[in-house]
Formats: structure tokens, C-alpha cells, sequence
């Protein structure tokens, strides 16, 4: 079987095995819940609830503002005990809503199960957008907003993304196995959406099991098909992995639906088939716990609102002898990650995976001079020049940056993890990416991607 | 994964990172100031205490020995905000992006091309005896010697560390005939460190390979010596001077490296074991070194007078150090191009440099350093030509907008049409053994609270800082709360076991299903 590729990338140490095997177990949640009012990309919702209201599981809590935004749902029963800046993983202090739970989990009414035929594409967009639905892969857009702009008749392929090319992390491999009824189901849904579009399953090659579930599953289907695709770093970008697919090119400035193509996370599909068929809004998500320092790496079904330290407290801790100096924790994975300094933030629609690791591991090496391998070069996935882009980055050269198409990165530090010298090229070139993003001029047709005309 | 700039309002912790950096870099200041400071009230101390005391001998001694004692602590003082400053770069080492790096770095590269050169060193041995040991030997102490001092002069740290000075001289020297004086090897060797990498700024600078700098020096100012092999013990022409005069040499002589030949570029195998452990190591790749011999068998083939005879290709391949060259010398890191493109443009130009010189020029030896260096003063310029365009600059046109006349595009329809049909059929097949299975129903939320969660939470374990007093491991509170969470999820198993009395759940779901479900047609889609 011909694998799937893209150009450049690199191969990593997965470390899979550690939490690979885990069932996905729920998690109580704790006595108090935070609810973030900006847990997507665009304007920060709207509170609809007021201090020492009562609320339910599942009731909304925060409206949408305008299109580019999504509603917010209490993922506890409780009362509402403050609205007010908290800080988020990002160390920011965002305006949230802080809710005591009452440890009874009253739902609030949801409507009768409904059948796929009966809902017209007006009707899906809206149930998926008032279930909060955002794109849960990281990028934070909302669902409903990329199915807007795309015009039903011009999409030909829809991708989920079941490819985790992240170490360590194993959430969507355990949904896949454990779930996979919901996916086709989300699936379908798309395919309900753009009804000229032929469905593609894209897994890593190393993903065994959940090709084989999803191959049985969908032996005789006309529409959809089960993809393995070469097991490399940055696979689950979304330009990469449609290359490898389909073999079409996107730049930066591009949404995939320009060249026919709507790609979808696997947690994203199994909630928009959770909202349709069921009604629910997205309160839970898939975290993984894992990494060399922690005790027992597994995968959970959380909260949305819980605390880190709720979760990884209740994951078993870290390992024996082990404080929290000894080791560095991640919201996310280890290329892209963030690191956690407080860990009494909560738990995002946007948060995929904790990972622990020692310091110890993560040994200190010191930069050297650059010696022009050009290791950086080979590895890059967008073809582009880092050294040249860190050097435009260090000089401040903002203009000579932008000519140099480093708006283009997609900040997956492979740069950096090549390199020999231990360069840290992707950390200035995402800084300076950010510094030429909020000049419009500089930035151009960039800007279309995060705001819409 | 996708684009992880996660919200577009809330910046990325990169963005602050240069700013720390630069207030770490302030404390540090901050940090000797504050100390200076000390030091200076403590002299200030020092100072008043002596006015009050110059006339007694005792109370002198006893300032001595404060000051002393303020030394000392000023010292260990010192040590502590270094520490601390030590541990602050590392806090932020373990900041920057991509938490794992690959574990090669450029010391280990080098250090691998060094061994890679072993067995043509051996080799050399094997031929040449002593005399190749001390060659190379002095080459490589001359090297390390001016690198320790320039380095520290010009870097101000010890570049001597990363090993490419090692590698330098381990070249220079084997590519030196053994009949040389011991002069030789310590010219080509200052040359090359001095002139040839220093005076550019260090390793990563340099414009011509070092080693080859010093040959070329070597080659201006003692010509004759170098190219006629001359010595008093014996007197030998290398065998592609021989083939040029019309010798004959043997092809399997050759291989082996039983020629009169520079000290490390004679044999073929002792190359080819180093080169098998440089592609293990993935130090080098094989484009530039690849596309050279390419360059060079097209242009001999073609202007070589011999035409596809491969007997005198071989010949001039193995001859001459240009395997040596292309294995060890042309894809030096610092100057080579870093571009894909640009590598195999660079390859065919050193390539075919080297067949002009040795086909329209007749030089033989020193043909394949004369392109390189050659070849290096260009790369630079190749690097520039040869940028590569990003991913996704130049599109293609999309299949989905192509249109074709009417009839074609009704037959499309009509298709669609039918797959449409089919597909619906598939979804309520789906759907059906979906429900019974049971695998659309399992809500995300509901069952949340079972009895192995409780558990997990009343167990868990405190994750605290170093020196931290853990709290205790379950408060009256929480038990209490377990126990309240535990008594509702029985409440809640009781109810669900009455409802599904000895029905397994798969059967309920489907006569429920039998029952109500019809399938209705499914509308497109409005718009």
C-alpha cells in the first residue's frame, strides 16, 4: 500500500504506548467550575446568566457574539457564584463565569432525538452552532463559521483528521476504537452538508486497530473512504495532510474550502453527531495524561471547566519523588505545547492533552553558531528558508520577513528540532510571525483568515 | 493540530519570552549592581571604623580581618547569584518551543566525520608508515593549537569543543603527499585555521574550506614538490599523471590503494567504510556528492575523448582524490549551499569544473580541490539563485470548477443522483445497526459519575513544589462528598436495573427502533 506523504517533515519519538492502551475513563469534576468566555477564536461570548442564578448541565451560559464566536454551555449544575477575570492557561486574566457545583448533575431538558433526514442544512448549521461546536483540533475556529463560507456545491472531499502526529498524545486513537459509530455518523452529517463531497478517514500508519474497526465498519460504503497515511510530523496539519490526500497545494492566505476541501477533527465530528442526534451541547472533551513523569498516563473524558490540577491530581499525580520542579507540564503536546505555570486554570474546549515531562529528559544544550546545514531547510513542511527567516527575525526586518513568505509558517518547530546547533529558530520566527500579523498592511490577504470581510 | 495559534486575541507565551530574557539579562545587572553596592557600604564601614581607630594597632588588625571576612562573603555572594543566574537560563531553556529536540548537534557531526576519516588515515598508515602519523599528527596538533588561541581571542569561549578543528586538520594532513617535509602540514594547517577560518569570524563563516585553503597555499608556494611525488627514498608518479603519459595501471591496485597517492585519498574502500558511516549517522546526504560524480561521468563521457570506454571513467573517478573530495571535502557544512536545488546545482558545477581541468587543463591532482574551491566561492551566489518557493505559492486550478457543455453535465447530475439514492439506503442501514449496537445513544454526559471516578477522586494525588507540605490526601469534606456522589450513582444503578429487567439494552434499542422509525426521503439540500 502506497503511503501518503508531504515533503520535509520529521520523524519523532512517539511514546504512545504509554497511554495507547487506556480506556477513556470520566472524571468527577470539583467542587468549583471556571468557564473562560473566550474558548475559541473571535470575540469573547456574552454571559446570559447572572450572579446566584441557578443553572443546569448542559444550560447556556454565554452567547455567541456575532458570527465569528460561540455559545458557551454550564457543564455542571450549580449556581453561579461570580463573573469576573480569571486567569487562563495563557497566564492571561480573561472574564469568565465561575459556577459552584451542586455535586447532583441535573440536566437541563434537551429536545427529542431527531433523525438526520428529517434536518434540513439550515437547521444543522444551527444545532451545531448552538452547541457551542468549535474546531477542537487546536485551532479554536468555530465549526458553523467555516460552514458558511463554503459553498455546498463546490466541496468534493471531506477529511477527518484522525491523524495525531503529536507525541504522546492518544485521545483521538481511543475515540476512533471506542467510538466509532459517532464518527460515521458526524461524518454523515458533513456529507448531509455538501452533498457532492466524498468522505475521507485519514489515519496514521501506525494506527492499526482503528483502520480495522473503521474499514469493517465501512467495507461497502460508496462515500466513504479509510485512509493510512505516513506516520511523520506536522501530518495533522491541515495543509499537509490535504497534500497527502489529494494531492492539492494551500498557502497561508487560503481556506481549505477554496480548493473544495473542509477538514474536520475526529473529536469535532463526534460532538457535531453528539449535537445532532442527541441534542448536547459540547460540555466534555477527550484529555490525555501523559509523558515520562506522570504516574499512570491514561486518557479522560472531562469537563469542560475543570482545573488542570483537578485532572492530573486525579490522573495518579506525578511520579513517585517527583515535585513540580522537577518536572515541566504542557497544554498539549511537546512541539507545539504550552508550558503550565499555574496549574489552577481551567479546562478549555481547546485544551487536548497534559504532558509531564522531567527536566532531567529535557537535557540543556547550549547554541552553538550556525553552521549552514541547511538541516532546517529539509525538515521545513512549508518549504520555506528558516535560517533566512531568523535572521529577518533578529534584525527586526519586518518587511524583508514578509517578502520572505514567513507568514506561511504554520509554527510546528520542526526548524528547531533538526537543527544542530540547537537553534531555537521556530520561537523567534512565530514571535516575529505574530509581531507582522497585527500590522495590516504588512500582513495583507493574511489577515482574511482571522477576520472576516 | 491545525494552525495551534490558539485564540487570535490572546497572545503566545513566545511573545513574552524575548522580553524575559531581557529582564533575566537585567537582574543579572540588577544583581551586580546590588552587590556592588554592598561592597561598597561595607568599605564605606570599613572606612569610618578606621577614622575612629587609626591610632590603636589592635583595632587595625581587627579591620583586616572584617575586611577579610567581607571578602569571603562577598565572594560567596557572588557564587550564589551566579548559581542563580545559571538556574534562570535554564528555566529558560526549558521555555522555548518544540520541547524535544534531536539529540545530534553539530559537535557530534563533526565528531562523526572524524571517525568516518579513520580508516583512510589507517589506510595511510598501512602504506605509508610513520611518516603518514607524523604528517597528519602535526597537521591536526597545529590546527587545535591555533584554533584553542584564536578562539579565545576572537569567540571568547572555547570553540575548540565543537571538534571541528580535529576534522580540519585530519584533512589537511591526508590530503598532503607522504613525501613531504614536516614543514608542509604546520603551513597548511595555520593557513587554513588563521587565514583560512578564523579571520572570517570562526565555524560558520568561512567562505573556501580551511583544509583546502591550506593545500591551495601549499600548491602556490611549493609546486614541484607537491606534484612529482619526489623524495629521496623513492620516486613515484600518481596513476592518473601515469594514464596521462599513457601507463597502465591496474584497476583493482586502485580500488585497493596500492598507488603512489596522497596520504588518505588512495583507497576507494577505506573511503567508502567511512562514507557507509556518515549516511548511518545522517551527517551527510548523498545529493551533493552524487550529483558530482554525475557532473563529472556526463562531461567526461562527452568531451573526454574516450567516450563510453568505462575503463578510463573508473580511472579518473577513483583517480586524483575525487572521491575524497566529494565525500568528505564538498559536503562540509559552511560551504556548501543549504538548498536542495542549490546542492545538486553545486555537485554538477564542481563536477564538470573538474573535468575541464583535467580534460582542456591536464591538471590531475589538484583538479578536484580547484573545483572545490571553485565551487565554494559560488555556493553562496547558488544559495541566493536556488531559494525555495513555499508550499502551496503556486496553485493549481481546481478540478471542481471545470465545466463541461450541458449533455455531460445532466449525465453528472443524473450520476449524482443515484449515488445520492444509494448513499441514503447506506445511511439508514447505518443508522438502524448503529442502534442496535447501541453506539449512537451513549451520551458524552450522562454516566459521568461512576463508581471507579469516585474512587480516582477520593485517591488522588497531591502534585506539589519542591519543599511544599502536601495537604493531606482526602478532607472530611471530600469523603463526605464521595460518599454522597457514591450514594446517588446506587440511586441511579437501582433505577436503570428496574427499568431493563431482564432485557439485555441491544434488544430494547431495537424493537424501539423496529417500531418507530420509517424511513423518510431526504431533501437536498436548500440553497
Amino acid at each position: 500500500m502506497a503511503r501518503l506523504t508531504f515533503k520535509g517533515g520529521v520523524r519523532l519519538y512517539q511514546g504512545k504506548d504509554m497511554s495507547k492502551y487506556r480506556k477513556i475513563k470520566t472524571l468527577v469534576p470539583g467542587q468549583i467550575q471556571i468557564y473562560p468566555l473566550l474558548q475559541h477564536k473571535g470575540k469573547p461570548s456574552i454571559p446570559v446568566v447572572q450572579i446566584g442564578d441557578y443553572v443546569r448541565t448542559g444550560q447556556l451560559i454565554a452567547e455567541a457574539d456575532g458570527e465569528l464566536s460561540a455559545n458557551l454551555h454550564s457543564s455542571v449544575s450549580g449556581q453561579v457564584l461570580d463573573i469576573g477575570p480569571r486567569k487562563v492557561v495563557t497566564g492571561e486574566m480573561l472574564e469568565s463565569i465561575v459556577i459552584r457545583s451542586d455535586d447532583s448533575f441535573l440536566e437541563a431538558g434537551y429536545e427529542r432525538d431527531k433523525q438526520l433526514e428529517d434536518l434540513s442544512r439550515k437547521n444543522l448549521i444551527a444545532i451545531i452552532k448552538n452547541a457551542g461546536i468549535v474546531g477542537m483540533g487546536g485551532s479554536g475556529l468555530p465549526t458553523h463559521y467555516k460552514y458558511l463560507d463554503a459553498d455546498a456545491r463546490k466541496i468534493d472531499t471531506v477529511i477527518a483528521n484522525g491523524v495525531e502526529c503529536e507525541p504522546y498524545l492518544t485521545s483521538d486513537y481511543r475515540r476512533i476504537i471506542e467510538e466509532p459509530i459517532k464518527l460515521i455518523n458526524g461524518i454523515y452529517v458533513l456529507l448531509k452538508l455538501f452533498p457532492r463531497a466524498r468522505g475521507y478517514i485519514a489515519l496514521s500508519e501506525d494506527n492499526v486497530e482503528g483502520y480495522r474497526v473503521l474499514r469493517n465498519l465501512l467495507k461497502d460504503d460508496p462515500r466513504i473512504y479509510v485512509k493510512r497515511i505516513r506516520n511523520k510530523y506536522p501530518m495533522g496539519s491541515e495543509r499537509q495532510l490535504i497534500y497527502a490526500l489529494t494531492g492539492r497545494q494551500l498557502n497561508a492566505k487560503m481556506l481549505p474550502f477554496e480548493i473544495g476541501c473542509m477538514v474536520n477533527n475526529v473529536d469535532t465530528l463526534i460532538s457535531i453527531s453528539q449535537a445532532v442526534t442527541m441534542h448536547e451541547p459540547l460540555i466534555t472533551r477527550i484529555i490525555t495524561v501523559s509523558g515520562d513523569a506522570v504516574a499512570k498516563p491514561s486518557n479522560f473524558r472531562v469537563r469542560i471547566g475543570m482545573t488542570y490540577r483537578d485532572v492530573l491530581e486525579q490522573a495518579g499525580g506525578l511520579r513517585s519523588k517527583l515535585s513540580l520542579d522537577d518536572v515541566i507540564i504542557l497544554d498539549g503536546g511537546p512541539m507545539m505545547g504550552i508550558p503550565i505555570e499555574d496549574l489552577d486554570v481551567p479546562i478549555t474546549k481547546l485544551s487536548t492533552a497534559i504532558v509531564a515531562l522531567r527536566k532531567k529528559r529535557i537535557a540543556f544544550q547550549p547554541e552553538t553558531p550556525c553552521t549552514r546545514c541547511g538541516k532546517c531547510l529539509n525538515a521545513c513542511p512549508e518549504n520555506l528558508a528558516p535560517m533566512r527567516l531568523y535572521i529577518d527575525a533578529k534584525r527586526g526586518n519586518k518587511i524583508g520577513f514578509v517578502e520572505h513568505m514567513g507568514l506561511e509558517c504554520c509554527a510546528c518547530g520542526c526548524c528547531s528540532y533538526e537543527c544542530p546547533s540547537k537553534i531555537s529558530l521556530a520561537s523567534e520566527i512565530v514571535k516575529m510571525k505574530i509581531a507582522c500579523r497585527q500590522n495590516k498592511q504588512l500582513s495583507g490577504e493574511y489577515a482574511r483568515r482571522y477576520v472576516r470581510e | 493540530m491545525t494552525d495551534k495559534e490558539k485564540l487570535s486575541s490572546v497572545p503566545l507565551p513566545e511573545a513574552d519570552m524575548a522580553s524575559e530574557d531581557m529582564t533575566t539579562l537585567d537582574i543579572r545587572s540588577e544583581d551586580e549592581a546590588t552587590l556592588d553596592i554592598t561592597s561598597k557600604d561595607k568599605a564605606t564601614l570599613n572606612t569610618s571604623s578606621e577614622d575612629t581607630t587609626t591610632f590603636d594597632k589592635p583595632y587595625k588588625a581587627r579591620n583586616k580581618q572584617a575586611e577579610k571576612e567581607a571578602a569571603e562573603q562577598a565572594a560567596r555572594e557572588n557564587k550564589r547569584a551566579q548559581k542563580s543566574r545559571e538556574a534562570a537560563r535554564e528555566q529558560n531553556a526549558y521555555r522555548v518551543m518544540p520541547f524535544v529536540r534531536s539529540s545530534q548537534t553539530t559537535t557530534d557531526c563533526m565528531f562523526m566525520v572524524f571517525l568516518a576519516l579513520l580508516p583512510s588515515f589507517g589506510f595511510g598508515i598501512y602504506m605509508y608508515g610513520i611518516r603518514a602519523v607524523l604528517l597528519v599528527g602535526i597537521s591536526i596538533a597545529t590546527a587545535f593549537f591555533w584554533e584553542l588561541i584564536l578562539g579565545l581571542i576572537v569567540n571568547r569561549r572555547l570553540t575548540v569543543i565543537d571538534c571541528s578543528c580535529l576534522v580540519t586538520g585530519m584533512v589537511g594532513g591526508l590530503i598532503l603527499p607522504p613525501t613531504v617535509p614536516y614543514v608542509y602540514p604546520v603551513i597548511a594547517s595555520t593557513v587554513a585555521i588563521v587565514f583560512g577560518k578564523m579571520a572570517f569570524g570562526g565555524l560558520g563563516k568561512n567562505i573556501l574550506n580551511p583544509a583546502a585553503t591550506g593545500k591551495l597555499v601549499l600548491l602556490i608556494l611549493y609546486r614541484f614538490v607537491l606534484q612529482t611525488y619526489f623524495h629521496d627514498e623513492y620516486i613515484a608518479y600518481s596513476p592518473l599523471r601515469l594514464l596521462m603519459d599513457d601507463g597502465v595501471v591496474d584497476l583493482k591496485e586502485m580500488a585497493l590503494g596500492h598507488v603512489p597517492e596522497m596520504i588518505g585519498t588512495g583507497s576507494v574502500i577505506a573511503i567508502a567504510a567511512g562514507v557507509v558511516l556518515l549516511l548511518l549517522t545522517d551527517v551527510i546526504d548523498l545529493s551533493i556528492p552524487l550529483s558530482y560524480i554525475a557532473g563529472f561521468a556526463v562531461f567526461y563521457i562527452l568531451f573526454g575523448r574516450h567516450g563510453l570506454n568505462s575503463y578510463y571513467l573508473v580511472y579518473h573517478l577513483c583517480g586524483g582524490g575525487l572521491l575524497f573530495t566529494a565525500f568528505f571535502m564538498a559536503p562540509d557544512y559552511t560551504t556548501s549551499p543549504m538548498t536542495r536545488k542549490g546542492k545538486i546545482w553545486y555537485g554538477i558545477l564542481m563536477g564538470v569544473t573538474t573535468g575541464i581541468l583535467r580534460v582542456v587543463f591536464g591538471i590531475a591532482e589538484s583538479s578536484a580541490l580547484l573545483a572545490l574551491l571553485i565551487g565554494n566561492a559560488l555556493s553562496r551566489l547558488i544559495d541566493l539563485r536556488t531559494q525555495p518557493v513555499a508550499f502551496g505559492a503556486r496553485l493549481r486550478p481546481v478540478r471542481n470548477t471545470a465545466r463541461g457543455d450541458a449533455r455531460q453535465q445532466a449525465l453528472r447530475e443524473e450520476r449524482e443522483d443515484a449515488l445520492e439514492r444509494e448513499m441514503e439506503a447506506h445511511y439508514a442501514a447505518f443508522e438502524k445497526a448503529a442502534q442496535a449496537m447501541g453506539g449512537l445513544t451513549g451520551s458524552e454526559t450522562a454516566g459521568t459519575i461512576d463508581a471507579e471516578s469516585i474512587e480516582a477522586d477520593l485517591h488522588r494525588k497531591r502534585v506539589t513544589r519542591r519543599g511544599q507540605i502536601p495537604v493531606p490526601q482526602a478532607t472530611d469534606a471530600e469523603i463526605q462528598r464521595a460518599q454522597k456522589l457514591a450514594r446517588r450513582h446506587h440511586v441511579q444503578m437501582q433505577e436503570r436495573e428496574e427499568l431493563y429487567a431482564g432485557v439485555p439494552l441491544g434488544e430494547v434499542v431495537e424493537q424501539v427502533s423496529s417500531e418507530e422509525i420509517e424511513l423518510p426521503t431526504m431533501d437536498l439540500p436548500e440553497d
